[in-house]
């Protein structure tokens, strides 16, 4: 079970990176963010989804900007010009290791 | 919000100096906009149990403060927080221990400054010992599997109402200004003395100019040595007047001062002698019987001060591991894997 639940979190990680680039094509700041990918089923720590948006915005992918919203400054996130180029790039890697699996599965039927 | 300030306060030592701040707003909006929203849901305040419940879901302090870190690879980020509080407070412990050893060695036994100056340096040396030990057991969990550290049962509970309330602003009892300034006006008080003495022991300087008696040198070398210090201390407390964030290690500056001020004790209480009789002195032999009181009751008064220095030195540390491991609650509790 142990071994389930790491190879697993390994699984998730990569996809998760994917899945908040992909979200943050619209604009959200980290607790929206949250909520939306919670609601599509991929529920994510605010201890692993915070710092991640940080190190996203470091390597350029994402950009961000403090704005006031409901009377309370928050710190928006959205999709930068590199990061929606390399979106794309991950989002095809991702089709092919889907496809190649798919084929893979395939065979053992 | 008390709760909520509380949890960021321990947040805030974990995180980065450099974004500390921006970071800390960032949390606070997110936390709060969740707060709200389950509020909304309720349609109603919720009480401090809830508001516990969704700091405890967001996570232990240490390990919320330390995925903002840059991340490392000797030690895997599960396991890094474990062992830089570890680490921190085995550092603690070796520095309180090697410092009460070797002032009481310093104390009881004839040294040389060379001994001293040596005793200092070695210390780097025991630390890097204390890391790598410290560091090769925790790659050794990390290695076997971060279960091994993260089911520690003592590890496994925390409850963000057991945090420490917010701490009250800084109250300016000592202003860097104040202090930049008193700290110039004595040493320039400790520079003009040896032309004024008078400044310090009044109309006693005139006896003492007339009696057969000298300062010993090596109450000069200490004079110079303790000029030396108050110079020190002042340029770091003009450096604190520009760099407020400097501030924060105000107490370990302190203490720093306070184990230099303790090794220029323990170097006068070898002095043995800090009043001679001049060459030219009529009767000498009686003069040096006076001398010899003189230096015996002054030696007595600086083993008593250096006693009671070195207690206040190491309580003082005592205090700061105490109070460091209070305030982590040292992720003594809980700690969820994220």
């Amino acid at each position: 079970m142990e071994l389930f639940e790491n190879l697993r979190l390994e699984l998730r990680r990569g996809c998760l990176i994917v899945a908040v680039l992909a979200q943050l094509r619209t604009e959200r700041y980290g607790y929206t963010l949250r909520k939306a990918l919670a609601e599509d089923g991929l529920a994510i720590d605010e201890g692993t989804l915070y710092p991640l948006l940080r190190r996203l915005e470091g390597q350029g992918l994402l950009v961000s900007q403090w704005r006031e919203e409901d009377k309370r400054n928050k710190r928006f996130y959205r999709l930068s010009s590199e990061g929606e180029v390399i979106l794309q790039q991950l989002l095809q890697e991702w089709q092919s290791i889907n496809a190649s699996l798919e084929r893979i599965l395939q065979q053992d039927k | 919000m008390e709760l909520l300030d509380r949890y960021l306060q321990a947040v805030k030592k974990y995180l980065p100096t450099k974004r500390r701040d921006d970071i800390l707003e960032e949390l606070r909006a997110n936390i709060m906009s969740e707060l709200e929203d389950k509020e909304a849901a309720l349609g109603r305040a919720l009480n401090g149990d809830e508001q516990a419940a969704v700091l405890k879901q967001h996570g232990h302090p240490l390990l919320v403060g330390m995925g903002y870190s840059p991340r490392r690879h000797l030690v895997g980020p599960s396991v890094f927080p474990y062992y830089w509080v570890t680490l921190k407070a085995a550092l603690s412990v070796t520095a309180l221990v090697y410092t009460i050893l070797c002032g009481l060695l310093l104390l009881f036994r004839p040294v040389t400054v060379g001994e001293i100056f040596a005793a200092v340096f070695r210390f780097p040396g025991v630390a890097l010992n204390v890391v790598i030990w410290v560091t090769l057991a925790f790659v050794f969990l990390d290695f076997a599997g971060d279960k091994i550290v993260t089911k520690w049962r003592f590890l496994n509970s925390w409850n963000p109402r057991d945090l420490p309330g917010v701490e009250p602003k800084a109250k300016n009892r000592h202003h860097p200004i104040t202090d930049f300034l008193f700290s110039v006006s004595l040493l320039l008080y400790l520079l003009i003395l040896p032309r004024y003495p008078y400044l310090l022991i009044g109309p006693g300087a005139l006896f003492f100019k007339s009696s057969p008696f000298e300062i010993a040198p090596a109450l000069v070398t200490f004079y110079w040595v303790f000029v030396a210090l108050v110079a020190v201390q002042t340029l770091v407390k003009g450096i604190l007047l520009f760099r407020a964030s400097w501030r924060q290690h105000q107490p370990i500056v302190n203490l720093v001062y306070k184990g230099i001020g303790l090794i220029v004790t323990l170097l006068l209480v070898h002095a043995h002698h800090y009043v001679v009789v001049s060459a030219s002195a009529d009767n000498y032999a009686h003069f040096q019987a006076v001398a010899d009181k003189v230096n015996y009751a002054l030696l007595l008064s600086l083993k008593i001060t250096a006693i009671v220095m070195i207690l206040q030195v190491g309580w003082e540390v005592g205090r700061m591991i105490i109070a460091r491991l209070h305030r982590e609650g040292v992720a003594r509790q809980d700690m969820r894997p994220s």
